[in-house]
């Protein structure tokens, strides 16, 4: 037996499901070939790392609804390859169908005009199982189209799963630099405000000294003005 | 409980129009699909539509599986089925063979933050695998399947699945070479 011949069989012979004979010479060539040996290593490696792979929870599965047996109709066989934008257009005309038939029951209501002689007319014999499996037929479309409303909702919310993911984090980037940006300048403008009015104080002592020097005595009312005075106002 | 019954009892009550049984069927099996999804496409992108297209083939085939073999293995041809025309879709025309050159997708950020070490070294591995034996290794490993199953899944004879596997084996190995201890 030759590595090409023992090879295939490893995993067999690792399953224990070989034939007896098989398994000994598979074996017995294993032992004298160091390229085969290191692969079956390599299959109990592999084994092992099957077992140790941790499972992902399984994302959100749209499902088509079974075809009811006992209401007598089927669902027509799901389409092929079928994406959730492709859904739109039947929503879409499932809408619109929707709207039309209101509409024709509307007009068809005792109250409306449009149609007086239908009211006269004889109901034949069969009209009101007619009827009855209209109302079936009219509820159960109902909830049809419910159940694909629903399904075109979820298939647009987990299509949009990570385009909102990106774009919330888009809108926290932004946040955050808007938040570094107003805190700096916040922060500088505050520096500002203080390194300025120490600049005044600085300018209002100096002329505090001067005046003492020449002394000038400046006339009542101007330092302690009670009504808050402007300068202008009180200066002489 | 629907917990308690058997798959081949759930495909029945499905097929008389049960969606609890259908549901059910599906809730069993949605995240050993979605894990077979992902490690076969490497990404989480693709492993959610393609969970998503076997579960379309499940629904469309169902009135198909007659109940003689096991579920777990009719579900998984289909599974197979999708796979290969999926991955055969996403790439350009004939990068999907024996000497393709294998799939560098990134996971995705949060897939990956979300991932353990251990589960980022498989896929590195399998990544290193063209598609077929790829396929192959899924099947045996990690879904436990015999070579008859695996050769009715992928449309091969068990005895390619073999020798598939065994070529397999020896790319993993000189994976394991480059990488250091797996
Ligand atoms: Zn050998």
């Amino acid at each position: 037996m030759n590595c090409d011949e023992a090879g295939p069989l490893l995993a067999e012979l690792a399953d224990g499901t070989l034939d007896a004979a098989v398994a000994r010479r598979v074996q017995a060539h294993i032992e004298g070939c160091d390229d085969c040996f290191s692969l079956a290593g390599t299959l109990g490696v592999w084994q092992r790392q099957a077992e140790a792979w941790e499972d992902m929870p399984a994302p959100m599965i749209l499902l088509p609804h079974m075809p009811s047996r006992r209401r007598g109709w089927r669902l027509p066989p799901w389409p092929t390859d079928l994406r959730w934008w492709q859904l739109l257009p039947t929503a879409a005309s499932l809408g619109a169908l929707a709207l039309a038939l209101v509409a024709f029951v509307r007009a068809g209501s005792p109250d409306s005009e449009a149609l007086p002689a239908m009211a006269a007319t004889p109901l034949p014999a069969n009209a009101q199982v007619l009827h009855a499996s209209f109302d079936e037929w009219q509820q159960d479309f109902q909830h049809r189209l419910e159940v694909d409303q629903s399904l075109i909702v979820q298939a647009v919310m987990v299509a949009n799963e990570d385009r909102r993911q990106r774009e919330l984090d888009a809108l926290a980037r932004l946040l955050k630099a808007e938040m570094d940006r107003q805190a700096l300048e916040t922060d500088q403008s505050l520096r500002y405000v203080v390194a300025h009015q120490l600049k005044e104080q600085e300018r209002v002592d100096q002329l505090a000294v001067q005046v003492q020097q020449i002394g000038w005595e400046p006339p009542p009312g101007l330092l302690s003005s009670p009504e808050g005075t402007t300068p202008e106002g009180a200066s002489p | 409980m629907l917990r308690d019954v058997s798959d081949e009892t759930l495909v029945k009550r499905a097929l008389a129009g049960s969606d609890r049984a259908w549901t059910a069927l599906v809730r069993r099996y949605d995240r050993r699909v979605y894990n077979y999804a992902f490690r076969m496409s490497g990404n989480a992108e693709d492993a959610r539509d393609l969970a998503q297209e076997v579960f379309l083939g499940v629904f469309r085939n169902l009135g198909g599986f007659r109940g003689d073999g096991v579920f777990a293995a009719w579900l998984f041809r289909i599974a197979a089925f999708r796979c290969t025309d999926y991955l055969r879709r996403r790439r350009p025309m004939g990068e999907f063979d024996e000497t393709s050159a294998p799939p560098t997708d990134d996971p995705g950020p949060q897939e990956v933050a979300a991932m353990s070490r251990t589960n980022r070294r498989i896929l590195a591995a399998l990544e290193a695998l063209p598609a077929a034996q790829r396929h192959v290794v899924e099947l045996k490993f990690f879904q436990q399947f015999t070579f008859e199953d695996i050769g009715m899944q992928l449309g091969i004879s068990p005895n390619t699945a073999k020798t598939r596997l065994y070529g397999a084996l020896k790319k993993l190995k000189h994976h394991e070479e480059l990488q250091g201890e797996l």
